[in-house]
């Protein structure tokens, strides 16, 4: 509301994805990595085992070459890019937190300096101050993800800040142990996978198959410790993040899927190829596990900020920008007078009007079509039906921010918004199925949370004929479909209430 | 019409406004001398290239092999100073580059890409071929790109009145400012300056090979101050220009306050001391004292223009935004942790380049 709303055309969740995903792949690299390299360079000088330094030595290039250039100027991407996708939640997290960045900062530029020391000091410094370096390396990475963790881990459980607004109250939040064991555990992994990468390209056999077998070592003490983490993570985030990854936002419950299968599916990678058969580890293997270790990154930062919706700080700010406290006040004048940046130009036009709607109200998560879009939502619908849907969007069980504006605007908004989505399908509207997953699924399950089962038990379809003919209240919008739909719809109804397995269409009224 | 400007966050700012202003502008200048050696070095770099010559050609792969460290202190430094202007600013900024983003985001892709050709330039064997010449070439062409960005946002966002037209122009961030007057003078300000004391930077480092008595010192000398007298001796044409293009009452401005007056008078004297010791270190057969004199005029109008970068910022912006109306609430105990922190910090990096240069020399 108080910012511009960037509308680059795709959804801002896939511009930050873009960034962020690879941007942390690459930074817990730089943890765990350094850990590494500080941990074998002590062994191989110990043990004197031969090739060991010099592997290490290619490994540091290789691991500066990625983590100074692109996990630096990526992070800094990010910081771009949030700047741009939520102004709002930027400067809170600046206002908030602003001494944790500049105390982060020390760490980074100390860490970047390390870096190089350690890397052109290679056979250059005296081995023990070489050694040094390393470990100042390693701890100021290490530090720069404490600080990092503390803000990140403040925008789901903000826990007592949010009567406080005391720094350590938001920063040593209810999630910040658990996602810090997560993150530095998930550190190590990485520094076993890439480790992969640079020794599958040894000539000597011998030095590659214990390098092999000392990575996976790495990687599953890694996965062990960010496992148990996410597992205490997972007990102390609230409970409505749980219904959203439990299926009431697809997005999350298809990223938990991801999740899920990726994790089995590295530790497989991880013991049969590192651990039992080294020898079979060649640069394309390599690669497959790290893009794996992707997939488990990225699907678990997918879940952290779905989970998360719809605020940007839980209980505080959501992410179009509106602060918790101030939602009654906003309501009260509505959109177009609050909302500094819509163009005086489109108030007299409902379309223009809805075009600036759709950018202040919903843009900073949705795009026109697409990721997240809006036309394949309000497919099916009519005007009148989206317009009283906007107004009670609360209700729904996909977390929305409120309706702030008013009846006049949300008709602006639904004019627009009914003309993303096309022509809807004719040949399914006499399917009740069909109707009840377009009309009511966005508040109701069949069977689950809200279940419909329950609701129309032992109604038959005059009953419910009559029910949807005016069932309008505070929290229900009015059917508005075609009297042949709504006959579909009664009549669907009376066989869910009937307890009878339904149809194997039907469940698609469970699929949000 | 008024304005259209964003309302100040409602969490009040965790330190007093000359706290920022402090850091802001020391970690500014810090950023601007590393800024200066990497944009400055590698358009000095290029310049080489294009000479024939033995001491031309080495001078270059000098600077070549000094550009992915130049890079990693300039991204480093500037990091702190994006930091706490966003504290102080950060409503105005935060808008204008939503409206230029595209080209603001852009910076970072170009960045990444700019940062591995540093690394590229300074791993590559000793042949240099066309292909070794482009990519100096794009390096240097990505870090005008960058710089120019940088200019142009930090300028759009002391143009509040300037918002509302240019986002409803184009909502989806391909706005430019280029209407502005001040972009073009500010940015060749910008780049002449850089230029200038990357120039000075590398004679001062040649100084101090000619005292070892190894080198190339004297070549690097003379090249680099030529550099820095014939561009800062052009900056008065261009400064000029800048001050012309500014709104008239900000100019005025300067007249009428002592303060600002003094560190508009300083930005103008200054470089004279520099350009004199500058001058005179060319010819000198031991010409470190000089170049360190010319240094110590050079850092002090930096400082300076910094302060009057700072009157300019403020009185551009007086009519919409007064750092005054910030609220404060003081973190000390985080704040204290930092202050304590960052000396460490510095005497941590201090050890390290020693215990570096220690085994080098050893």
């Amino acid at each position: 509301m108080n910012y511009p709303v960037w509308d680059p055309g795709l959804a801002h969740g896939i511009l930050i994805a873009m960034v962020a995903i690879l941007h942390v792949y690459v930074s817990h690299f730089a943890v765990g990595g350094g850990f590494f390299l500080i941990i074998t360079e002590t062994l191989a000088r110990r043990s004197g085992k031969e090739g060991l330094l010099d592997y290490l030595y290619l490994h540091a290039r290789f691991f500066i070459l990625l983590t100074l250039v692109f996990g630096a100027i990526s992070g800094v991407g990010i910081w771009f890019t949030i700047g741009l996708i939520n102004p709002e939640g930027t400067s809170t997290l600046i206002h908030g937190f602003v001494w944790a960045w500049a105390i982060e900062w020390v760490f980074f530029f100390m860490e970047i300096a390390a870096a190089l020391v350690y890397y052109y000091g290679w056979n250059r410094m005296r081995v023990r101050d070489h050694l040094i370096v390393g470990w100042i390396y390693f701890i100021t990475a290490w530090m720069s993800m404490v600080v990092i963790n503390g803000i990140i881990s403040f925008q789901l459980t903000p826990g007592s800040w949010l009567t406080t607004h005391a720094f350590w109250d938001g920063f040593l939040n209810p999630s910040y142990p658990s996602s810090l064991l997560a993150r530095t555990g998930f550190a190590l992994t990485l520094a076993g996978l890439f480790c992969l990468w640079t020794a599958s390209r040894l000539s000597g056999q011998s030095l590659r198959t214990w390098l092999m077998r000392y990575a996976g070592g790495w990687a599953l003490v890694g996965m062990i410790a960010s496992l148990l983490g996410v597992a205490w993570w997972w007990r102390v985030i609230p409970d409505q993040a749980h219904a959203l990854a439990a299926g009431n936002m697809p997005i999350a419950l298809s990223a938990m899927g991801w999740w899920h299968w990726s994790v089995r599916l590295l530790l497989l990678l991880i013991v049969a190829l590192a651990v039992v058969f080294p020898r079979s580890i060649r640069p394309f293997t390599a690669a497959v596990i790290l893009l794996v270790g992707l997939v488990v990154m990225g699907s678990a930062e997918w879940v952290r900020e779905a989970v998360r919706k719809p605020w940007v700080v839980y209980d505080y700010l959501y992410s179009n920008g509106i602060r918790a406290g101030e939602v009654e006040k906003l309501r009260e004048k509505g959109l177009v007078s609050t909302a500094r940046w819509i163009d005086p130009r489109a108030k007299e036009d409902p379309m223009a009007l809805g075009e600036e709607l759709f950018r202040v109200a919903c843009g900073s998560c949705h795009s026109r079509s697409g990721y997240n879009g809006l036309s394949q939502r309000v497919g099916g619908w009519d005007q009148e039906y989206t317009a009283a849907w906007i107004q009670r969007i609360e209700y729904t069980l996909r977390p929305m921010p409120p309706w702030v504006g008013t009846p006049r605007e949300a008709d602006a908004l639904a004019t627009y918004l009914f003309s993303l989505a096309g022509e809807s399908s004719g040949e399914l509207e006499d399917n009740g199925a069909w109707v009840f997953q377009r009309r009511c699924s966005s508040c109701h399950t069949l069977t689950g949370e809200r279940a419909m089962r329950e609701r129309v038990e032992g109604l038959n379809q005059d009953d419910l004929d009559e029910f949807l003919s005016d069932m309008e209240s505070d929290e229900m919008p009015p059917f508005t479909g075609t009297d042949a739909q709504r006959l579909a719809l009664a009549v669907f109804l009376e066989e869910l209430g009937k307890r009878t397995p339904l149809p194997g269409s039907a469940e698609r009224g469970d699929e949000r | 019409m008024n304005p259209v400007v964003p309302s100040l966050d409602l969490l009040p700012l965790p330190a007093p406004v000359w706290v920022f202003k402090v850091l802001l502008h020391l970690t500014f200048v810090l950023h601007l001398l590393a800024m200066n050696f990497l944009l400055g070095g590698a358009f000095l770099s290029v310049v080489q290239r294009l000479r024939r010559g033995d001491e031309a050609q080495r001078l270059a792969r000098w600077i070549e092999h000094k550009l992915p460290t130049a890079m990693a202190i300039t991204v480093s430094l500037g990091v702190a100073p994006l930091l706490f202007v966003q504290a102080l600013y950060g409503h105005l900024l935060y808008t204008s580059s939503v409206i230029l983003a595209w080209p603001w985001l852009l910076v970072v892709p170009v960045l990444i890409v700019a940062y591995y050709g540093t690394y590229a330039l300074s791993f590559r064997g000793d042949r240099f071929s066309m292909v070794w010449r482009t990519v100096g070439w794009g390096i240097f062409l990505a870090l005008l790109y960058v710089s120019h960005v940088f200019v142009h946002n930090m300028s759009l966002f002391l143009r509040p009145d300037t918002f509302a037209i240019l986002f409803h122009a184009d909502p989806s961030g391909f706005n430019t400012n280029f209407s502005d007057p001040t972009i073009w003078p500010r940015y060749l300000h910008f780049l002449l300056s850089a230029v200038a004391v990357g120039g000075l930077m590398i004679a001062w480092m040649g100084a101090v090979e000619v005292k070892k008595g190894k080198g190339d010192g004297r070549f690097m000398v003379r090249q680099g101050g030529l550099w820095f007298i014939v561009l800062t001796a052009l900056q008065y044409g261009v400064g000029s220009w800048f001050l012309l293009s500014l709104p008239r009452e900000v100019m005025l401005f300067f007249m009428k306050s002592v303060l600002p007056m003094i560190a508009f008078i300083a930005s103008l004297l200054l470089p004279i001391g520099s350009l004199v010791t500058a001058s005179l270190a060319l010819r000198h057969p031991r010409p470190l004292p000089w170049l360190n004199a010319a240094a110590g005029f050079l850092l002090l109008t930096i400082v300076a223009m910094v302060i009057v970068r700072d009157v300019v910022r403020d009185r551009m912006l007086h009519l919409v935004f007064d750092l005054a109306e910030l609220s404060v609430r003081s973190q000390t105990s985080v704040l204290v942790i930092f202050l304590v922190l960052l000396p460490f910090g510095l005497a941590v990096m201090v050890w390290m380049v020693k215990a570096y240069r220690r085994g080098i020399t050893s």
